[in-house]
This record gives C-alpha cells, sequence and structure tokens, in this order.
C-alpha cells in the first residue's frame, strides 16, 4: 500500500509539486487568481517552455544545449535588424535559417565527431552571443511593426497566441515521441546508443536532429521574446538558460538521456512560471530571483540523484 | 650472445627515440608556445616588446591561477564553472572591506579566501556526495554567487578609498622587474606540479578522473577527493580575486561574468582531457600563456571585444573536436 502511493507520487511528482506551488501561490496573495494575471504567467512561461521542449529532446538522447540563451539573444538582433530593412517575417525566416544551421553545426560535431556537449554548446553560446552583440552593436533597437509587437500577446479564444504556439511544440514533439517509430527511435538512442548501433539504427543522425529541433525550438522562442519586447536587445535573455534547464529537470526527464517526455516539462516550466510571478506579486527584486531561481535548479538536481539512488536500491 | 646484443642496441636505440617522441607528446603545448612567440614576435613589432611582455606576464595570473585550480578539478573528472563568479564576488568584498591598513587588509584577505574555500566546499559536497551533474550544479551555484554579489552590491561600481601601500604591491608591485602576481603564479605552478606529481593526493586525483569504479574498489574515497579538489579551484579563484581586486580596486559587479570560459579555454590548451586523468600544472601553465597571447595578439591588431569573443568560442570548439577527433583514432 505505501509502496504503491509512493510509486504513484514518484510517477506523478511533477504535477502534485504543480498544485502544491499552485495553492501556496493562490494563499500567499490574493492578485494571484485574477483571470489578467494567469494570462500574463502563460504568455511569460512560453518562450522558456517553447525552449524546454527542444532542450527536453536533447536531453532524452543524452546531451545538452548551453547555447540557448545567447540564440535568444541572436535571434531577438536579427529579427529586428531586418525587420526594419525588409519586413517582419523575412526577419523573422533569416533568424530561423540561422538557427537551423547552428543546430546543424552543433548536431554535427556533438553527434558526427562526438565532441563533449557540454563543451561544444559553450563555445557556440560565446560564438552566438559574440555575434550577437556585434551585429546590436551592443544597442537595444527598437522594432516598427505594431502588427508583430502584437503577435505573441494577441488573445486567441482568451489565450495569448504565444503560449498557444508553445503549447502546439508541446503536443506535436511529445505525440511524435510517443507515438511513433521515430520518436521511440530517439528514446531507444538515448537509452542506450551502443544497442541501437548494433541494431541498425543511425544513431549519430538521430542526435544531429535533436540539435536542430533543439535550436529551432530556441528560435520559435526567441521570436515569441521579441515580439513581446519589440526590441532586440542582448540583454533580454536573462534567465533562460537556467529556467530551462531547471524546468526540463523538475519535468523528470534526467541528464544521463533515455527517458523525459514534453509535457512533463510544460508542467516544469509552470512551476517556475508560478514562482517567478509570485515573487513578482511579492516584490521580491531581480537579483534575489537570481539566487532562488539558482537553489531551485540545485534542489531539483539533488533530488534527481537522489531519487536514482534510490531506485537503485529498491531494484 | 652478439645477436642479442645488437638486438639489445637497437631496442635501446627505439626506446630513445619512443622517449623523445612521447616527451614532445607531453608537452606539445609549450612547443606550440614558443613556435607563436617566435611567429608573433616577428609579425608584430610591438608584441616583442618589454612592456608588452611583462604587461602580458601580469596579465596571465589571473586566468592562469584559475586554471591551475580548475585543473585540480577537472583532471578528478569534475567541471567547474563557478570560479568567474567566485572570483567576482572576491574581489567585490575585499574591495568593500576597504584594507586602508595592515589588520583591515589581513582581514579582507581572509574573509576572501574564506568565500573561495565555502563556494568550494558546497561544490564539492554537491557533486562529491550527492553525486549531481558537475557542470549544471556549478552552473547553478555560478548564479546563486552572482546574485549574493549584485544584492550586496545593489549593481552598483565598488572602489577603495584609500589603498594601503602593501595591499597595492600584490596587484602592481614587482619584483626587479618581474611583477609580484606573476611570482605568485609560478609559485602556485611549482607547488600544483608537486602535488599532483609526487604525493599520493595526486595520484589518487589522476586515479579517481581516471576511473572513478577502480578508484572505489582500490579504497579510495573518491567523495573526499572531489571534494578537496573543489575546495582548491575555489580557493584559487578568490586568488585570483584578491589580487584583482589589489590591482584595479575599481570594479563594475558583474565584470567577472564569462571569466570562467576563459579558464576552461586555457585548460583544454594545457592538454587537461575533459574525461579527466590526464594533464599536469606546467602544460596548463603554457595552455595559460598560448590562450593569453592569442588574446594579446587579437587586442594589438585592433579586434573589438565582440569580434574576439567569436574568435574564442570557435577556438574553444575546434580544440575540443581535435582531441576528440585524436581520442577516437588512439582508441
Amino acid at each position: 500500500m505505501n509502496k504503491s502511493i509512493f510509486k504513484f507520487l514518484n510517477k506523478y511528482k511533477v504535477m502534485v509539486i504543480l498544485v502544491i506551488v499552485f495553492i501556496i501561490s493562490s494563499v500567499i496573495d490574493k492578485n494571484f487568481l485574477t483571470l489578467n494575471n494567469i494570462k500574463n504567467i502563460l504568455l511569460s512561461v512560453s518562450t522558456d517552455g517553447t525552449i524546454a521542449v527542444g532542450m527536453t529532446i536533447i536531453m532524452i538522447t543524452g546531451g545538452i544545449d548551453l547555447s540557448v540563451g545567447a540564440m535568444v539573444a541572436l535571434t531577438s538582433v536579427v529579427v529586428i535588424i531586418y525587420q526594419l530593412k525588409w519586413g517582419s517575417w523575412v526577419g523573422v525566416l533569416i533568424a530561423i535559417a540561422i538557427g537551423l544551421i547552428i543546430g546543424l553545426f552543433n548536431g554535427i560535431l556533438v553527434g558526427k565527431i562526438k565532441v563533449n556537449p557540454f563543451i561544444t554548446t559553450l563555445g557556440t553560446q560565446t560564438f552566438v552571443f559574440g555575434l550577437a552583440l556585434r551585429l546590436s552593436g551592443a544597442r537595444a533597437i527598437m522594432g516598427n511593426d505594431p502588427n508583430f509587437a502584437y503577435l505573441a500577446s494577441r488573445p486567441i479564444l482568451g489565450i495569448p497566441f504565444g503560449f498557444i504556439v508553445f503549447l502546439i511544440v508541446v503536443i506535436f514533439s511529445d505525440f511524435l515521441l510517443i507515438r511513433t517509430r521515430f520518436g521511440r527511435n530517439i528514446l531507444a538512442v538515448g537509452g542506450n546508443p551502443e544497442a541501437c548501433r548494433l541494431s541498425g539504427l543511425i544513431v549519430n543522425w538521430y542526435v544531429v536532429l535533436a540539435y536542430v529541433f533543439g535550436s529551432f525550438t530556441a528560435v520559435l522562442g526567441g521570436i515569441i521574446l521579441t515580439s513581446r519586447i519589440n526590441a532586440g536587445s542582448t540583454n533580454i535573455i536573462g534567465n533562460t538558460l537556467i529556467n530551462v534547464i531547471a524546468a526540463v529537470l523538475l519535468g523528470g526527464t534526467s541528464l544521463t538521456g533515455g527517458s523525459g517526455r514534453p509535457i512533463n516539462t510544460l508542467f516544469g516550466i509552470l512551476i517556475i512560471g508560478i514562482i517567478g510571478n509570485s515573487m513578482n506579486l511579492k516584490g521580491v527584486g531581480g537579483f534575489a530571483q537570481t539566487i532562488i531561481i539558482g537553489f531551485i535548479l540545485i534542489i531539483v538536481m539533488l533530488l534527481d540523484s537522489l531519487s536514482k539512488k534510490a531506485t537503485r536500491v529498491l531494484s | 650472445m652478439t645477436e642479442i646484443q645488437i638486438k639489445n642496441r637497437k631496442n635501446n636505440n627505439r626506446d630513445y627515440i619512443y622517449l623523445l617522441s612521447s616527451f614532445l607528446k607531453e608537452n606539445i603545448v609549450w612547443i606550440v608556445v614558443a613556435v607563436f612567440f617566435i611567429i608573433f614576435s616577428i609579425i608584430f613589432p610591438t608584441f616583442f616588446s618589454e612592456r608588452n611582455l611583462l604587461n602580458l606576464a601580469r596579465r596571465s595570473f589571473v586566468v592562469g591561477i584559475m586554471a591551475i585550480g580548475m585543473s585540480f578539478a577537472m583532471i578528478s573528472g569534475s567541471f567547474d564553472l563557478s570560479v568567474g563568479a567566485t572570483m567576482g564576488l572576491t574581489t567585490v568584498i575585499v574591495i568593500q572591506l576597504q584594507p586602508s591598513n595592515l589588520l583591515s587588509m589581513v582581514i579582507a584577505i581572509l574573509v576572501g579566501l574564506s568565500i573561495g574555500l565555502l563556494v568550494g566546499l558546497v561544490n564539492g559536497l554537491l557533486v562529491g556526495r550527492a553525486g549531481t551533474n558537475s557542470v549544471i550544479a556549478t552552473i547553478g551555484i555560478s548564479f546563486v554567487v552572482l546574485g549574493i554579489n549584485l544584492i550586496y552590491t545593489r549593481g552598483n561600481h565598488v572602489w577603495i578609498q584609500d589603498i594601503y601601500k602593501g595591499f597595492e604591491f600584490i596587484g602592481a608591485g614587482s619584483i626587479g622587474k618581474f611583477p609580484f602576481p606573476a611570482a605568485i603564479f609560478l609559485f602556485i605552478i611549482i607547488v600544483s606540479q608537486f602535488v599532483l606529481r609526487l604525493t599520493k593526493f595526486g595520484r589518487e586525483i589522476y586515479s579517481t578522473g581516471a576511473s572513478k569504479e577502480c578508484s572505489i574498489f582500490s579504497g579510495i574515497n573518491v567523495d573526499v577527493i572531489t571534494l578537496k579538489c573543489y575546495l582548491i579551484s575555489g580557493f584559487t579563484a578568490s586568488l585570483a580575486g584578491v589580487v584583482t581586486a589589489a590591482r584595479v580596486y575599481n570594479v563594475d559587479p558583474t565584470f567577472a561574468v564569462g571569466t570562467e570560459f576563459d579558464v576552461l579555454t586555457a585548460v583544454l590548451i594545457g592538454g587537461v582531457s575533459l574525461f579527466g586523468g590526464k594533464g599536469n600544472a606546467i602544460n596548463t601553465a603554457g595552455g595559460v600563456f598560448l590562450f593569453v597571447m592569442i588574446n594579446n595578439i587579437m587586442t594589438l591588431s585592433g579586434m573589438n571585444l565582440e569580434t574576439q569573443s567569436m574568435v574564442k568560442g570557435v577556438l574553444l570548439v575546434i580544440i575540443v573536436s581535435v582531441y576528440s577527433l585524436f581520442r577516437e583514432k588512439s582508441g
């Protein structure tokens, strides 16, 4: 009996944590449970959430992408610069193209040449951020297209469009991962690459595709953020990287690869978003929030490694 | 009998060649340093001036001493990406303690160094005892440390109002013409090389990095080794912070963000393996010199900071790719 409760809690722990965080937040501030505030949370998590979905896929293959924060900065700068020249759609398309190229670069280095993913993407991050700084001249550039500026927050059936994009990405990748052969192969590649290679899968290309998809979602998240802020600047990235990693780990995806679901990452990012929102409502300063988000990441990692130890003991 | 003698002599010859080639292979970074040094001296006349070389020696200290500490962590098989934030916090706190006389200087230095040890302790417990992934854990810690730094300074510039002469010497003084910080760096290289190569602790570090399982089975307390390596890494980071405080005594609280990236690049150039168990302090110093030299050349040729950052990113990726390709070849 006790064991089954433990198992249930372990399986749905991210939802349990989400419910607890939600209840606590509604109790400590009466402004939390208003329609506007909920909409605000949904919109604010869509950037980091979209990126976290891509990161989930990458982490399932056993890798990681530390360059996503810099990708958001580059996207914002590129979109706005080309918006001023040739219009929003051109800017968006160029940003996506650049994202795909960088994802391919990361993927080939990690998947084909077998370079350590942490260090590869750390190098890419420095390069991409330098590029963004150079293009923008370290200034904030304002956008001039009101339609684009309204894109992410435009409500469709009351839900902001940015969140709908995020939701579509989640549902698409969850379906892909769980229901299709392609997705099952990705899970298998993360779990045991050697066995996959021996059973005839082209392991390397699954890894490459995961990185391309990761960069694509990073650009998508960047576009949502750029639309909300309507400016091209390298300063907009904030805590993106650490939020994303915390959300993915909260969703139960392990750093060693082989397991995880995008839908759980959705719950993970909601937890992070709600905590951030209640800190804002309570007037906690940005610097203190940096500390708290760092602590959350560390606690999540501790829980992850402790639960791994516990399951090893149980089995 | 003569046949055996001839055979022996042949073997001996081969041994010498083998020894020579393995010696060259192990110290390849110093050969590259020498080659680059000569090329740069020929191309850029300003490079080989006394002023620039002394400046180079001074500049190499901050990255260098942190690189030695990070080498310990990486040889034992874990990353430490919190060194930049640790150095930043130390510098800021040492400056805010206003070392205006001998007593306040000693207190400031002791407090500064204990910050590094504290961060190292937390890192070590997280990675060693709790077994979390070292990259993510130390990134998380660096956010916490940076946040503390920003709250402490409220995001404002800090400076020393009335600096004690002895404290100034730590950062800007020189023995003859040799800069004092470089002397500290040299001392730390020698001590680290001794510890790594000639003590039981050093051998245990290599063993832990090469194979955790084997080390556990041969009775090495892997958790404690990891903890000690993080303590060393944190200590050197805060030492670099103290010297920075003494050298510039006027900083922006976020000045050290991203330093860990430079340090990591230098360590990897120096031949410390990403997977642990390889590398030594002298070669890390070679990596530092090469890195600082390339930086210096980029500045001398008038590249702006953004381009430099792009070049550094590409450099790191190339280095790790080359190492990975070699590793695959050698099996």
